[in-house]
Order: structure tokens, then sequence, then C-alpha cells
């Protein structure tokens, strides 16, 4: 009868494991760099490498879901800022009370404890305003049918001004935040640092949710065939929509890691951040047309972008790299993005040869 | 549903019109607020800031836009084009200003190229990611070569003169590059609307596969729009930097959004096969208007662009949500038909 | 004829569908459909492209609300909001353009939506969805690998997958359109043994079929659709295929045809060992001027494919192909069409037509070079263009400005006609010509052929309609799986002979064939 795909060890198929051959190149970059610069490949710095891309990860996963839909989200960043100046500012007011408090119960000095909103309570506060952000590119695109990208082109401008009008043209600043905040990112744990667990966590979270629920399956089915989704009775809006909400909650959470991580919060910070993303969505294998990726993958991707921003500056290969930063990650997407195309069109190919002709 | 380019058919009329009003609003409305500053004769003169270089990218976008496409790199390879040429004179020490302005004409279309390039060659990419990579890549560039200083020292008669020089014309001064501008309406709209390449261009946005097969060279097509559209950006770039009289990586940040918003707002559409030259002039008016009146009110970046944000999402949304409820209303009547 | 009234519950009929109207914004596809279907039986629901049977199908899987008229479902009224609802009632359906994820693995397109869960969160079971996709499938006795990509697997192997669907939704009634379209005839006997089996569980199958074949050897009974509307159900005993093709169609298919009188004249096109990988190869044939040439076979057989890679839509791997004594080599549709040889598309709508411009729009569209006055277009010369071919083919509008979205499928062939003919051509190759097109446009149509024909045009017509091959073709190319079978002269034609040169073959088998 009709001959079923043969499943032999193919060293060659193994190879083509794409998750497989990433984690190769990442050892080869790590070996390569560690050459030049033996301070790069110390656990040290590796260590830090992964707490410094344990933010883009998290933003990564995000992505992914978005990209699995066949969407896209470039108003990332934004939301990061929007969440965190939002968190920030209510932090920063609810400071100011806290100290005033602690000095009018006779506290020694108003720096010993700097005390303001849980934390938790912030984290929930970001991450519920980038569930909104969320929501509303989820709305415009999958209700609107606002083309994807036009969304959130637009409303990566809106909430940038969202952001900036929070911030009443302030900065949230080191002093400005409670000690928990800033201890945040700070603290390590097995040796790994804080940033690296939520990471975990989140990536774990993910793992599940994408693997071994209904909903997370059906992220694939939109992405890879949405008619078919709908006559299967699937919401294709909804479930786009959810994608995008997703999103922006893990935004959110971003943001604030970021901000502690900096000490910092602006109304535009993280501008450009989500180009990273999504060269790291692209590196780790997810189609920017929907349908597939793998969350290994992802995490793989980000690591290459984080190894190669890292081992830019410790190469130091001309002058300062950081204006080299730019250009090379939109060379690697494009990079990245074409060889997908010829490794597909290879496929093809072959599919069409072992046609019964 | 009617789009044809030689006759502007009733909708697009409509629309016309529509514009026209809220010109009128929009101006009226500010001149309200602050009337000192908010009239029309200072209104002319900030054309200049306004107006004029994002009217020549609009206009570039208006062409990927009516190929159902879309460029996000146009902020950028203007940025890039107006680099080589600030780096290329270098204050007078390099290269003669012609030369220089040549240069930069030449990289906007490079990068024009690049971009159309890479879009028939990789169809199953949508122009959306292939920009989105390529505008990181062309501010990039620029980045590298300028990195965060400025290049300057232009002749004498390029900020003055072209940047702030105005020419008295029925008793206005009308800022010249308002007039090269106004200048290029007239020609560009008969090149859209009235001859075989503009009415190709409508056919490939309308329906590409169709028109391969009608004979189109629908590759040659794609390439020639976005080769345009990066020249004309390169255009827009130049006059950018005539009233600023330098230039930085970052110069044109968000005009990508405005020259989309503009040129939707003026009847294209994202999906393609639609666009209208006098619609976007005034279009671009009302953008002007409205982004004067919120500088003189807010006199904050932010605002501004959150304001054109909002202004693309609505421009690209109602219609939609018009379109949807038509089809529904459509589908009553018939069954009301049905019933009786 | 059947006599259709109402029946009280319990009456054995699994469905009774009444009043069945669907509008779409400016066509109504259903109008007044009635049908029934018995517990256990095999109902064929055959009509010509068009006809409503793909609505039909939506309506009863959920995916559209019928806009009036009733559904009982074992005698109860039911309201099929969505497709979950169709199918928790245990309707499901087999898509003709199969509705599969391609990116995703075969068991979990047969368990999309229908998901095996386990443990307390409810998590997918992936050993278990597995292990029931392996035991499905191997219960149709295929051996597909429950974790290969699906898009990976051929087109009958997705087929099957799609059944397993079927099955693992313990469906009551089924409905399968076009399941046998790709097979082989070893395959095809293959489900018909499933599909048997199915029906001795108790299954209710509507089958929905171009091919007669499954028609004859499957069905019990047959209903007839045309336009949108219930033309008649018939017993299969009763109702031989000359009785079905003539309501399928409307009228008797002797007077269809023109008389085709045009003298054959010189080789204009020669086809040389064209082949295109994966799709087609070692095809070869020749058309001379005044000829219609049939291009014939089954769905899937590679003729539309063959027609591309002459008319420069794609490119062939291999071959040749000579237009008037000079071999040629296009890249692209615009050259073939500047040497002569034109195309007129299987899709009318997504390749044929611009359908928001007017008539003289899309005609002129080829040549809008000629339409030029002081280098600007020229309204006159466009509309001259469109009155033109309203003129010569009769087209039914108001004027040349009438959208083309306006027209009956009939008229907008006529216009990507007119489009193709302002151009000069010398071959005119015709996809499907009279696809979903109504009858009196089709008589058009014919005629329209044999007066080019007459004017020394080659024509070369890809068909599936054997009355259509047989009756306008000096002789007919059969294709079969990729590659030519067999080129009959038309005195040779028989409905049998063809049929048997289509249908396909297993590789064993071929040698002794």
């Amino acid at each position: 009868m009709s001959k079923p795909p043969v499943k032999v060890f193919n060293p060659g198929r193994l190879l083509r494991n794409r998750e497989l051959g990433l984690s190769l190149v990442l050892l080869a970059l790590v070996g390569l760099i560690g050459l030049r610069n033996p301070a790069f490949a110390s656990i040290n710095n590796l260590q830090f490498i992964l707490g410094d891309t344990a933010i883009m990860i998290v933003l990564a996963l995000g992505m992914m879901c978005v990209l699995l839909v066949g969407s896209i989200d470039i108003s990332i960043s934004a939301v990061m800022a929007l969440s965190a100046m939002t968190a920030g500012i209510v932090m920063k007011n609810n400071l100011s009370q806290a100290e005033a408090q602690a000095l009018a119960e006779g506290a020694v000095s108003a720096a010993a404890v700097k005390v303001s909103t849980p934390l938790p309570l912030l984290l929930l506060l970001a991450a519920g305003v980038g569930a909104g952000c969320g929501l509303v590119n989820g709305l415009l695109i999958s209700y609107g049918r606002v083309l994807p990208i036009v969304a959130t082109l637009g409303s990566q401008y809106i909430i940038y001004g969202l952001s900036h009008l929070v911030s009443g043209g302030q900065a949230v600043y080191r002093k400005d935040m409670s000690e928990d905040f800033i201890q945040f990112t700070r603290g390590s744990f097995l040796g790994f640092n804080s940033k690296v667990w939520i990471m975990l966590a989140a990536f774990l979270v993910l793992l599940v949710f994408i693997t071994y629920t209904r909903h997370g399956r059906r992220l694939y089915a939109v992405g890879s065939n949405a008619e078919a989704a709908r006559l299967s009775g699937i919401n294709v809006r909804a479930v786009t929509l959810s994608a995008h909400v997703i999103m922006g909650i893990l935004a959110g959470l971003a943001g604030m890691l970021y901000a502690s991580h900096d000490n910092k919060i602006t109304q535009d910070m993280a501008m450009g951040y989500e180009m990273y993303v999504i060269a790291a969505c692209v590196i780790g294998g997810v189609s920017v047309t929907g349908g597939s990726g793998k969350i290994l993958g992802v995490a793989l991707g980000a690591l290459t972008i984080g190894v190669i921003n890292n081992g830019l500056t410790m190469l130091r290969l001309t002058g300062n790299s950081e204006f080299w930063k730019k250009a090379i990650q939109g060379a690697v997407i494009l990079v990245a993005i074409i060889t997908n195309v010829y490794i597909q069109r290879g496929h093809e190919r072959r599919v069409l040869r072992e046609r019964r002709l | 549903m009617a789009s044809v380019t030689g006759k502007i058919p009733a909708f697009l009329r409509r629309r016309e019109w529509l514009l026209a009003a809220l010109v009128l609003l929009v101006f009226f409305w500010f001149n309200a607020r602050e009337p000192d500053n908010y009239t029309f004769f200072k209104l002319l003169n900030q054309t200049r800031v306004y107006m004029v270089d994002v009217g020549f990218m609009a206009l570039g976008m208006l062409l990927v836009l009516i190929l159902g496409d879309i460029d996000i790199s146009v902020a950028a390879t203007a940025a890039l084009s107006a680099t080589v040429m600030g780096v290329a004179y270098r204050g007078g020490q390099g290269l003669p200003f012609w030369l220089s302005i040549l240069l930069m004409l030449l990289t906007g279309a490079a990068c024009g190229l690049a971009n159309g390039l890479l879009v028939i060659r990789f169809k199953e990419l949508f122009p959306m990611i292939i920009t989105l990579s390529t505008q990181t890549l062309y501010r990039g560039i620029a980045y590298i070569i300028l990195k965060d200083q400025s290049a300057g020292g232009f002749p004498a008669w390029y900020a003055k003169d072209l940047g702030y020089g105005s020419l008295p014309l029925l008793g206005l001064d009308v800022p010249i590059m308002l007039l090269i501008l106004l200048l290029v309406f007239p020609f560009y709209y008969l090149w859209l609307h009235r001859t075989a390449a503009g009415r190709r261009l409508f056919a490939a946005g309308t329906n590409i596969t169709a028109s391969r097969y009608s004979g189109l060279h629908t590759d040659r097509i794609k390439l020639t729009a976005f080769l345009l559209n990066g020249l004309f950006a390169a255009i827009g770039g130049f006059f950018l930097t005539s009233r600023t009289g330098s230039v930085k990586y970052t110069i044109g940040t968000g005009f990508e959004m405005q020259a989309i918003a503009v040129a939707v707002l003026g009847g294209a559409s994202t999906s393609g096969g639609r666009g209208s030259v006098p619609g976007l002039l005034l279009a671009l008016l009302l953008l002007t208007a409205l982004k004067n009146g919120l500088m003189l009110l807010y006199n904050d970046a932010f605002i501004l662009n959150l304001s054109v944000g909002l202004l693309l999402i609505l421009v690209v949304l109602i219609p939609n949500l018009f379109s949807a409820l038509a089809d529904r209303r459509r589908v009553l009547r018939q069954r009301l038909q049905l019933a009786k | 004829m059947q006599e259709m009234g109402a029946h009280p519950a319990g009456n054995g009929l699994v469905l009774e569908i009444t009043g069945v109207t669907k509008i779409f914004p400016g066509i109504k596809a259903l109008d007044d459909v009635r049908f029934d279907l018995r517990r256990g039986e095999i109902h064929a629901l055959i009509g010509e492209n068009g006809a409503g049977k793909s609505t039909f199908i939506k309506v009863l899987t959920g995916v559209h609300q019928p806009d009036s008229g009733t559904i009982l479902l074992n005698g109860q009224p039911v309201r099929m909001t969505d497709p979950l609802v169709a199918r928790r009632l245990g309707i499901a359906a087999i898509y003709q353009h199969l509705a599969a994820y391609p990116h995703l693995s075969v068991a979990e397109n047969i368990f999309m939506g229908n998901e095996q869960l386990s443990g307390p969160l409810q998590f997918i079971n992936w050993p278990g969805t597995r292990r029931r996709a392996a035991a499905l499938l191997k219960s149709l006795g295929s051996g597909i690998d429950p974790a290969a990509k699906m898009g990976e697997l051929s087109v009958a192997q997705q087929q099957i997958v799609e059944i397993a669907k079927a099955l693992s939704q313990d469906a009551s009634v089924l409905i399968m359109d076009e399941p046998t379209a790709a097979l082989s005839q070893t395959e095809s006997e293959e489900l018909y043994a499933i599909v048997r089996g199915l029906k001795e569980k108790g299954t209710s199958v509507i089958l929905i079929s171009h091919r007669f074949e499954d028609v004859y050897s499957l069905a019990d009974r047959v209903t007839v659709l045309r336009d949108g509307r219930y033309i008649g159900t018939w017993d299969i005993q009763e109702a031989d295929s000359a009785l079905l093709v003539n309501h399928m169609v409307g009228r008797s298919i002797d007077q269809f045809f023109p008389q085709k009188t045009a003298p054959i004249g010189e080789e204009l096109l020669r086809v040389d060992k064209l082949g295109r990988t994966g799709f087609f190869s070692e095809v070869s044939f020749s058309l001379r001027a005044g000829e219609i040439l049939g291009l014939t076979g089954l769905v899937g057989a590679g003729r539309t494919e063959v027609v591309e890679a002459i008319c420069g839509v794609t490119r062939p791997d291999s071959g040749s192909i000579t237009l008037e004594g000079k071999e040629v080599r296009f890249t692209r549709p615009g050259e073939a069409l500047g040497r002569g040889l034109a195309l007129l598309p299987e899709d009318r709508q997504k390749q044929g037509l611009l359908l928001p411009w007017s008539i003289e729009d899309n005609v002129s569209l080829p040549t809008l070079e000629a339409c030029k006055k002081h280098r600007l277009l020229s309204r006159p010369l466009i509309s001259r263009l469109g009155s033109r071919a309203i003129e010569q083919l009769a087209i039914k509008a108001r004027s040349g400005l009438d959208t083309a979205e306006s027209l009956s499928g009939g008229n907008q062939q006529k216009v990507v006609l007119g489009k193709l003919l302002s151009s000069r051509a010398k071959v005119m190759v015709m996809d499907e010509p009279t696809k979903g097109v109504d009858v009196g446009s089709k008589a058009a149509i014919y005629q329209i052929m044999c007066d080019l024909a007459a004017q020394g045009f080659g024509i070369l017509m890809v068909s599936s309609e054997m009355p259509e091959v047989m009756a306008m073709c000096d002789r007919a190319v059969i294709m079969r799986q990729g590659r030519v079978s067999a080129i009959l002269d038309r005195a040779d034609f028989t409905p049998e002979g063809i049929l048997r040169a289509s249908m396909p073959v297993e590789r064993k088998e071929a040698a002794g064939a």
C-alpha cells in the first residue's frame, strides 16, 4: 500500500536537527572567541552572559508565541518601558511615604530602610500593564484586521508616548527604588543570578504550555493552517489574541527585570530591543510565517545573540564595537531568514524528487 | 468596490472631500487654541518642518503600498543616504557638494534596490520582515559611519536658501522646499494615474498572479517600486537635513510611520491596489496641520509620535470596520429579500 | 425519482434537511436545498463546480450557518453554531482541499481539537495520542508513522490520515469530498473497502465525487445539485450516467456542441520530452493550426503543470518547447504572450481577472502600450478594446465599465478570453475553460473555440469533462501520474478507453498494463 516515511537512524538527519546544529555553533563560537580572549570563556563571564541573556529569553518566549500564530509584535520594548515605568512611579510615590513614615517614627536615617509597595504587587502591576498592551495589540490585529506590522508600529509609538506621560518627564533612579526592587536581580542561588531562575521558571511554564496543553498546540495549528483551524472549530481570532496577551505579560515582566538590572527606569528605555528578540527567534528556527518553532531553539538563539554581543565587546575588534551591534543585528536576521528559505527550498526539492514518476 | 486608477471613483472622491474638511477642522481648532501662533502664514512657514521631508517619503511609500507591500526601512534609508552625503562632503573638505548629493541619491536607490531584490528573490518571505531587518541594517551602517557624531558644515545656501528660504508668491512667503514638493505632485499624479506604467503598478497590487498571467513583468514592477521608494526616501532625508543643518544617524526616527499614515490616509490600503495622489496631498496637509498644532501646544516629540501612531491605527482600522459592517448589511438585505 | 415528504421521527433517517438557503455577499450559494440520509446508506451528492456542494458540506459541519431551513438529526432539530457542535453530534467531514496542518505530526493532525488528555492537569498525553493514531492507521491498513510531519506525506497518504481523523471522532455521519481525486486504482479500491466497512458498522456516508466510478461502486442513492438548487434524488439502479449528466448540466448534451469544421494546418507548437521534477516527465505532443487538442486525465495527473510550464508560468527542468519552428524558453508568461502563446488559466478569479476592475480595464491590461496617446493612457482607446471584446464574445454586461466581479462565471471567462484575444495570440491554451460556467455561456465558449480554430488558431484545451473532450477535440492527450499515457485520435475516442488511460496504476502494475 502506501509507503510510510522510513524511520531509520540517519546521521545526516541528526545533523539536520536544528537545535543540535545550533548548539554546536554556539560551542564553536564560545571556543573561537575564547581562544582570542580567554577571559571570555571564563565561568564568570559565561554566567554573566547567561544572566544578561535571561531577559532576552523571557521576551523571546513571548515573541515565539506571536510568531507561531503568524503575527508579529515590534512594540515589545515600548511595553517593557511602560510597564516598568508604571510600576516604578508607583514604587517611587509609595517610597516617599514609607520614608516619611519611617522618619516620623524615629528612624535614625531614612536611607536605612527603603520600603515601598511589595515587589510581588509591583510585578503584578507590570504584568497587568503588559497584558493590557498585548490585549490592545491583539484586538487590533485579530478583530480589527489591522496588519500586525502596522498595528504594532503604531502602538509602539503610542505606548512609548504613554510611558512618557506616566513618567511626567522624570526618570526613576536608584534612589527612588525600594531595596527589594534593587536586590531583585542581584541575588544568586546556586551560583546563578536570580534572573536566570526567573527565566527558567518562565521557560518551563511556556514549555509545558506549548507542548502539553490544548491551547498551546492551537498556536501551532493557527499558524500552520488558519483555514483548517477554523474548520476544526478553533477560534482563530481568540488564539491570536491570546498570543499577544502572553507576549504582553512577558514583556511586562521583562521590563521589570531590565529596570531592576539597570537600576534605572527612563521613558524610552529598551528602545530597539525588539530586534534582538526577533533575531533570537529567527535564529532559533521559529518560522516568521507561522506554524513552527521549538522553544529550545528560541533559547539557543537568544544565547547565540548574547554570546555574539558579549563576544564583540570582549574582542574589541573595531575600536568600540558598540557601533557595529545594530548593523550586525540587521545582517544576522537577514542571513538567518534567507538561510531558512534556502533550507526550505532544498527540502521541497527533495520531496519533489522523491515523488513517484 | 471600484478602485480604478484613470478615473477617481465615487468612494475616493468622498474621501478627498472628507480630508479637506478635516484639514479645515484641525486648522480652526488649533487656531482657536493658539490664535497668535497658529495662523495660516505661520503654518505655511512651518511646512518646511513638518511637511516636505515626510511628503517625499510618503510619495515613495505610496508606490509600495499600492503593490500591497510595505517598507519599514524608509526612515533608515533616509538617514543612511543623508549620512553618506554628510560624510562625503565632510564640511567642505571632501567631495564637491553636487557629488555628495549624487552619492546620497545613489545610496537611497541602492537601499531601495536591495530591498526590492530581496523581495522578489525570496517570495516566501514577507516584505515586512525583510524591510524590518534592512531597516536595522541601514541604520546600523549609518551608525558605524557616523557613530554618535553629527556631520554638518554644509554650504550656506543649503540651509539658508533651501532650508529656510522662501519665495514671495502672491503676497505670501512660500518656502522654497514646499514649492519643490508641490511641483513634483502634478507630474507624479500624471505618471501614477494616467500612464501605462502606473496602471501596471495598480494591476500588480490588485492581483499579482493575474497580472503576471496577463503578461506584466511583475518582478520588474516590484523592483522599480522599491527602488523609487528608496530614492524618494533619500530625497526626503535631503530636505530634512537642509533645515536641521546637520546629520546624525538617528534622523528621521518615526518617519516611516508618518509616511505610511499619510499614504493610507490619502487612500492607499495595506492590501494593495488602491492609492490616490490628490488624497495623499490632502492627507499630508492634514498631518502637517496636526503636527504643527500639537508641537505648539505640547512641544513634545513623544506626544507627537503618540498622536501619529494613533492616527495610523485609526486610519487603517476604521475602513476595516466599515467594510465588515457593509458586508453584514449586504447579507441582511439579501436575507430580507429572501423572506419576502 | 424519489418523493420527498415529511416523515415522522424514527423513520430510519439520520439526516433530514429541508429548505436550506445560504447567502454570501452577492451570491446565493444554496437555494432551498433539501436532502435526506438514511442510516447506514452511502448517498452520493453530485453536481458541477459551483453547484453548491462545498457550501452544503460547510453548512452540515457547522462552518456556515444557514440563513433559513431546518436540519433534523435523528429526528431532532439541530443548530450547528460551530464545527465543534457538529463534531459532538457525530458529523465529520473530509475536505477536498485537505484541511491539514503541514507543520504538525500525523498524530497531532488526527487529534487536533479532539486531544487525548490525561492526568489531573489535563495535559496532552503524547504517548497515548501516538498509540491511538497508530492503531487507527493500522485499522485502515496503513503503516504511516504517526510522528511523521504531515507536510512530508503524499496527497494519498494525507487523505488516509484525514479518514483516520474522522474515525477518531466516532462519526455517525461521514462526509467525503472527492476522496479518490488523487488516488491510484489500487488505492481507490482500498478506500472503497474502508468505506463499505464503515457502512457495515452503521456509519452513514455522504459521498461527493466527480468520478462516476466512485458513485456507481459505492452509492445507494444519488442526489443532484445544480446552481445551488436541489434537482432530484434517485436510487442508483434507476440512474444511468446519461440521466445524471443531463440533470447536472440542465439539458441534453448532444445539442450542446457546435460542429467543428476547421481545416488542420501547420504545426504550431511542439513539446518534446518536457519534464518538471516532481510534477511531470517525458511529455511530448504537438499542436497544429486549426486543431483543438485535448489534454485530459484525472485531477493531479499534471495537466495544469504541463500547461503552466509551456506558457512560462513555471520553468521546466528538462525537454524543449518549439513554437512555430523555433525553440523557445520562457521565464515568465509575458514572454510567452509576446510570442503568441496565450494561457486561459484554471482559476479565472485568482489568475485570470482583476475582479475590482472594469471589463475594459481587464481586457486592455496586456496591451496597455497600444492604448496610449501622447504618452498618456487614452480612455477612448481602452473603451474601444472593451466594447470590441463585449461585442465579439457576446458578454452580458451593461457596458465596458461594469466590474469583472459583477459578472457571472461564464461572462467572466469571456472577459479573460477577450483579454487574451486582444494580444494577438496564435496558440490558445485553455485550462478548464468551462469549469463553473453556466450552460448558455458554455455553448458560447465552445462556439468561440470553433471560430478560433477556423481562423487558424491552435487550441490546447485541458479538461476533466469527458463529453467536452470527446465532442470538441480532434485529438486527445491523456495524462496519468505525470506522464502521457496515450494520444488518441478523434476516431478512437471512447469513454472507457479514455478513462482507462487516465486511471493511475501502481508502479509494479505498469509493466504489465
